[in-house]
């Protein structure tokens, strides 16, 4: 346990140190939501009933980019052989890597909600804080095998595309889960459908963060 | 070498059941089709299209089946580090992969005489869908690593987290497309057509068996030289115990 | 589609379709295997009859 605080905190200041990349990033996604409309064009009504599915697409590319930095230290530096020659555990390493990532695309995700306000002309008559507590649920269903598929494609050739070629099919069910929930929650939920598209999301973070941390000590083996 | 994939190499180049299998499979599917074709009369309600379905229900059970060996030796792999497991791994993502590809070209033609579109998103097919882009990703990750053991580990544990993701993506999508329509594809066949659909699906499984194992061969055959590449021939120029030249 | 009849009508250029696109695909695939095959097994039998090192 003592080990995972550590390790949380290396990578929390790591983190902070590199915040710049955090705004760049951010950058990205908000592009990318632009761009969504301008492929859709200035149909108001279409932009506002799509408005969810927009930010989940501009959360999710931006999440290759924040993933994919994630191992970027330890390959660049042979950080990865130092940590694994210390005696604490990879499943402590795993994580505090995932936790740290969950952390940065909530954050990416929050700051995209006045983004999409904004350019999609959503009405703000929904809490909040349900919003980015949805936000929070899709980012660990992101964060877990994204963290542990960074670190197989750090360290293989085409880092680029093997990252988000393997994720995305295996996030399908997190995308259509927060999708409808945050649609629900931003339009109005009459049949009270929001309460199993938050299980369905819930379900597959429990499964996926369990999994991977599992097998994660086989990925980074020598 | 005491490794088990160094062993028993003699009869593999013999492989006479597996190619055996190859022919019988063929054959099988290929009377099978022409039951489906030419002797079953046609449907009360869908008149001749349903004859898709002697070839779409059999590619449907023998991918899934495919992909649950290659899980299956994804989790042996692991558990043994035997590399006879991940000659069988890739052998399975690779025949899973072909019919699950076959499998949506299917499911497009069946759809459009049905309902009208090419995709109607029915979970079962939609599911398949997202399983061939993610053994695809998996064959791809097999493709740009060097290392064998970090390949063999890394396909074997993308093949976990893929497969356990099966159920999860079926079920949010059964639930995503039941908000928007309402539809059944048809899950019993009446008795009469029930030989020309059995002949096909035995048919594809003697053809995926066969196909398998000739597939792992070819895996394991490449693993050898990879693991354990022959020392090169001394040059015969050279006499080292003389000391020079001959 | 005859609508009201209760029946699809025609459809054997789809049957046709399917039945066609699923050989080309199987029958690729197992000339595809077994192609490799015999290129995997003469190579492994040059290899084999080197002579080695001891």
């Amino acid at each position: 346990m003592r080990q995972l605080v550590a390790a949380i905190r290396k990578e929390m200041l790591l983190q902070w140190r590199t915040r710049a990349q955090i705004a760049a990033i951010f950058i990205f996604g908000a592009t990318a939501m632009l761009l969504f409309s301008f492929a859709i064009g200035p149909n108001s009504s279409a932009l506002r009933l799509h408005a969810p599915g927009f930010l989940w697409l501009g959360l999710l590319l931006s999440s290759t980019l924040a993933l994919s930095e994630s191992f970027q230290l330890e390959t660049e530096q042979k950080g990865l052989e130092g940590l694994l020659l210390l005696p604490s555990s990879p499943r402590a390493l795993y994580y505090a890597k995932a936790i740290a990532n969950l952390v940065q695309l909530s954050i990416l995700g929050a700051a995209l909600i006045p983004v999409m306000i904004v350019l999609y002309d959503v009405a703000v008559t929904w809490n909040l804080l349900w919003v980015c507590g949805v936000i929070v649920l899709g980012s660990a269903g992101l964060s877990a095998p994204g963290t542990i598929y960074s670190a197989m494609a750090s360290q293989a050739r085409a880092k680029q595309t093997l990252l988000p070629l393997l994720l995305f099919p295996l996030v399908v069910p997190v995308l259509l889960a927060s999708v409808k929930a945050t649609s629900l929650l931003i339009e109005g939920d009459p049949m009270g459908q929001l309460r199993s598209w938050v299980t369905l999301v819930t379900s597959f973070d429990l499964i996926y963060w369990s999994l991977c941390g599992l097998v994660f000590g086989r990925v980074v083996e020598d | 070498m005491a490794d088990p994939l160094f062993e028993n190499t003699g009869s593999e180049s013999r492989p006479t059941v597996a190619f055996a299998l190859v022919a019988i499979g063929l054959a099988t599917m290929l009377y099978g089709s022409y039951v489906g074709l030419f002797v079953a009369p046609p449907e009360k309600f869908m008149g001749e299209v349903y004859r898709i379905l002697f070839v779409h229900v059999p590619t449907a059970w023998n991918a899934l089946l495919a992909l649950t060996f290659a899980f299956a030796s994804a989790l042996m792999f692991l558990f043994k580090g035997d590399w006879r497991w991940d000659a069988r791994l890739e052998a399975g993502i690779e025949f899973g992969v072909v019919l699950s590809f076959l499998l949506c070209c299917q499911g497009a033609i069946w759809a459009k005489p049905t309902w009208g579109v090419w995709w109607d998103w029915d979970p079962r097919l939609t599911t398949t869908a997202v399983l061939l882009a993610a053994f695809l990703g998996i064959l791809a990750l097999r493709k740009f690593v060097d290392d064998p053991v970090k390949r063999a580990t890394w396909s074997s544990v993308a093949t976990v987290i893929a497969y356990v993701d099966v159920p999860i993506v079926y079920f949010s999508v059964k639930w995503w497309n039941s908000l928007h329509q309402m539809q059944s594809n048809p899950n019993t066949v009446s008795p009469e057509f029930h030989l020309p659909l059995r002949m096909n699906a035995i048919g594809l499984l003697l053809l995926l068996i066969g196909l398998i194992t000739l597939r792992t061969r070819i895996a394991k055959m490449r693993l050898r030289e990879e693991l354990a590449p022959p020392l090169p021939a001394p040059s015969a120029a050279v006499d080292y115990a003389t000391g020079g030249g001959r | 589609m005859n609508v009201g009849s209760g029946m699809i009508a025609g459809g054997w250029e789809f049957v046709t379709a399917a039945y066609v696109v699923t050989a080309v695909v199987i029958g690729s695939y197992v000339i595809s295997v077994l192609t490799r095959f015999s290129k995997e097994r003469a190579a492994a039998r040059r290899r084999d009859s080197r002579p080695e090192v001891n």
